[in-house]
């Protein structure tokens, strides 16, 4: 069946390309047929650095799960293309194996892989919640309710769901459990904090009122105001991304290089470069709406609590309100 | 085992307002171990997205907290690729070749300069075979035109190369000027030549008096070069027929040229024919070969800079009876090139292979051999050198001889024999003083 869906696959994917050439593309083809889509002897490496068989997984659940992974991400190709054995053996070769074993055995139920995943994340997973929620009874809470829902407790249209089946093994699965911990709580505090009323929520008296009747406004604060909105929503998505993570989130530059993968000074630097540009483009903006130089000059020269702009909203066009959020007018 | 609930990217894109990332793109993203494409995609929701920077940051702070690893911070892993890439980032690439095209400027202009300099000395060859134009030369038949080759005056093309003046030849002259029956008439009701200037110079006093007259002062034209600022001989219409400047051109004159009918034609002079000519016959061709700088003082603004070459000479005084054609050909080549000191003469004489040249610092210099070796002359006069000429003392002259067959026929007969000593060559300063000397090294003032 996996040949078949994958020769399907390989000539579906052969004519949308429009090769050039059938004779290529039949070559491709045959050549893709020839070649199992896990070699044997790539597999059976594979199968000793996962450790599956101490999770209680055949060789068989193993290769499937490895072929579905690979299927479900292409093999890590950008587009629809047809994935060479090496970039195969590569995606494989980079996948956190025994973590993927681990979870897939858990999810499928097996007693000596839930064994092994407590001995191996029962603490870190505690500490972690702790962590996220900033309180140790909030957060064993937060932990215990994720060990209920890993366990298979819910269950959708009669059949046992695990979060598990969806880690795919790219990265850490301890990583995975703290990123579903923090999903959790995020949801969890966006749920519980509709609820509150204003005067419960930190910083809730700066929650931008409902919309009220406009007001009159003047003529270059309007200007201005659509000259910010066109440059930030023209900005590339990293930049947006470095605005709003330092000065909406108020993160520093170290926990945004962090996010990133790039130093410190990186970040500093592209910051000020993308606040420059910005003032540039807004001016530029200006101008194009008519104002002179001077006029443009003056009207950045407003004070930005007479401007009605809400720079969280232009940035993020989010249609849900956001994680401790605070309106920036 | 349970179906994976995987969402292709490819086919369900993530879009900020419709779905957010699972929570393996999310880790992935935070361990950055995502594929650069797809995380551009999780990148661009998570810039509009809140909830899910806020997910990623508790996951990365809890990471640090319970010192799980997250990946260490690197530096920016580029910078090899950038150093080596300098060579060919087009910003670069276009600073390189700014700096080569600025380069070829200078080289261009430099070359420009150096070729402006060779043709001020060779500005107008027509007016400079005029100047030299000896004066011995038969006059023109009744309606010869003046300019018998025009084609060759407003072309320097036969000029030899390899000779001094031709790397200027090789640069784009600027039409030389002829002078036309146009430009002649700007001289002005004052005997003044107008020139393209705008200033008025006074003409000499023997072409206020109509003598013959080949050449004019040839002031700041011929500093700067212009067709239209080059003067113009007044006395062009009794000039002989206009010489063709490439056969005039003194680089091009070869021994063997001298004995040429040209040459031998501006060659009644010499030998016993000039031992019997008059003195006022040698004063007429005085009048007719020389610029008189020295009878007309130049105001002392003049003397400096451009102003230096409105003396310009050719020092046929007197003393060129005693010239030989080589003689006249070193006076020619010298005032068409530099001196020793990269200095153009602004005059110069020769008689006797001794050559004479003042430049246009007011240096004089000496040269024995036709301006092969040049030796400079220490100055021993006040003021600054403006003209070299030759003076000849004859001690005895005939008043009635009046031609040069009548002198050789003097010769011949053995009646009259004037007796011409050494020549004496002059010295004029822009103070209006004369120095002599016999042999050009030692000058005194005359008396």
């Amino acid at each position: 069946l996996h040949i078949f869906l994958r020769y399907l696959q390989i000539v579906g994917s052969v004519s949308s390309q429009s090769v050039e050439g059938t004779a290529t593309g039949i070559a491709n083809i045959a050549e893709l047929l020839e070649t199992p889509l896990l070699e044997t002897q790539l597999f059976d490496k594979l199968w000793q650095e996962s450790d599956a068989a101490a999770c209680s997984l055949t060789c068989a659940d193993f290769k499937e799960i490895l072929l579905r992974v690979g299927d479900a991400q292409n093999y890590g190709l950008p587009g629809p293309g047809i994935a060479s054995s090496q970039q195969r053996a590569n995606f494989f070769r980079s996948l956190r194996l025994s973590d993927l074993a681990l979870a897939r055995a858990c999810a499928a139920g097996s007693e000596r892989a839930w064994e092994r995943f407590l001995a191996l994340f029962h603490q870190p997973l505690i500490r972690s919640a702790i962590a996220i929620t900033g309180d140790d009874s909030l957060g064993r809470d937060l932990a215990d309710a994720l060990y209920a829902e890993l366990y298979g407790l819910t269950t959708r249209d009669g059949k046992r769901r695990c979060p598990l089946d969806s880690y795919t093994g790219r990265g850490s699965l301890v990583g995975w459990l703290r990123t579903t911990l923090a999903q959790r709580h995020v949801d969890h505090y966006r749920r519980t904090n509709r609820e509150s009323s204003l005067e419960a929520v930190p910083g809730g008296e700066d929650i931008p009122s409902p919309d009220l009747p406009p007001e009159p406004v003047p003529f270059e604060l309007k200007l201005l105001g659509d000259a910010v909105k066109a440059a930030l929503r023209n900005c590339p998505a990293e930049d947006r991304f470095l605005l709003a993570a330092y000065y909406l989130d108020q993160r520093t530059l170290l926990q945004i290089a962090h996010t990133l993968y790039v130093h410190e000074a990186t970040v500093s630097r592209k910051l000020r470069k993308l606040t420059d540009g910005l003032r540039k483009q807004v001016m530029h903006n200006l101008q194009d709406a008519g104002l002179s130089k001077g006029a443009a000059q003056e009207a950045l020269g407003t004070d930005p609590r007479d401007l009605d702009l809400n720079l969280r909203k232009v940035l993020q066009f989010s249609p849900s309100e956001a994680f401790h959020e605070k309106a920036v007018r | 085992m349970n179906q994976i609930p995987q969402r292709d990217l490819h086919s369900e894109p993530v879009h900020p307002d419709l779905v957010h990332p699972d929570t393996d793109q999310l880790n992935a993203f935070a361990e950055h171990v995502l594929p650069e494409h797809e995380r551009q995609v999780v990148l661009a929701h998570i810039a509009a997205c809140s909830r899910c920077r806020q997910v990623i940051y508790l996951a990365q702070e809890a990471a640090s907290e319970t010192g799980q690893a997250v990946p260490a911070l690197v530096a920016a892993p580029r910078p090899t690729v950038q150093r080596q890439a300098w060579l060919t980032n087009r910003g670069m690439g276009w600073v390189a070749l700014a700096s080569a095209a600025v380069f070829v400027l200078a080289i261009f202009v430099h070359y420009r300069q150096t070729a402006s300099n060779g043709q001020k000395a060779m500005l107008n060859p027509a007016d400079k075979a005029q100047l030299s134009q000896p004066a011995s030369s038969p006059p023109p038949a009744s309606s010869t035109p003046s300019n018998p080759n025009p084609k060759a005056l407003n072309s320097v093309s036969a000029l030899p190369e390899g000779k001094p003046g031709s790397k200027a030849l090789a640069m784009p002259a600027p039409p030389l000027a002829v002078p036309s029956p146009a430009a002649r008439e700007n001289v002005t009701p004052d005997n003044k030549i107008r020139i393209a200037s705008g200033a008025d110079y006074e003409l000499l006093p023997s072409q206020k008096s109509g003598k013959a007259a080949n050449s004019a002062s040839v002031p700041a034209a011929y500093q700067a070069p212009s067709p239209s600022a080059v003067q113009l001989p007044i006395q062009q219409a009794a000039a002989p027929a206009f010489p063709n400047p490439a056969n005039d051109y003194p680089q091009a004159v070869t021994p063997d040229q001298f004995n040429n009918a040209e040459f031998k034609r501006a060659e009644p002079i010499g030998g016993a024919a000039i031992a019997t000519a008059s003195q006022a016959e040698m004063r007429s061709r005085e009048a007719n070969m020389s610029v008189k700088s020295s009878s007309a003082p130049v105001p002392a603004p003049a003397r400096a800079g451009t102003a230096s070459m409105s003396h310009f000479s050719l020092a046929k005084s007197a003393g060129a009876l005693n010239a030989s054609p080589p003689d006249q050909a070193a006076v020619r080549r010298v005032l068409y090139s530099s001196l020793p000191n990269g200095l153009t003469a602004v005059s110069a004489t020769a008689v006797q292979h001794h050559l004479l040249a003042v430049d246009s610092a007011g240096a004089l210099f000496l040269s024995q051999d036709y301006g092969k070796t040049w030796q400079t002359i220490t100055q021993q006069w006040a003021g600054h050198a403006l003209e070299v000429r030759v003076q000849s003392q004859s001690q005895t002259a005939s008043p009635t001889v009046s031609s040069a067959a009548a002198v050789s026929k003097e010769v011949s007969g053995g009646e009259i024999a004037p007796v011409l000593t050494g020549p004496v060559f002059e010295l004029v300063t822009d103070t209006a003083s004369v120095w002599t000397s016999t042999d050009g090294k030692l000058w005194k003032a005359k008396q």
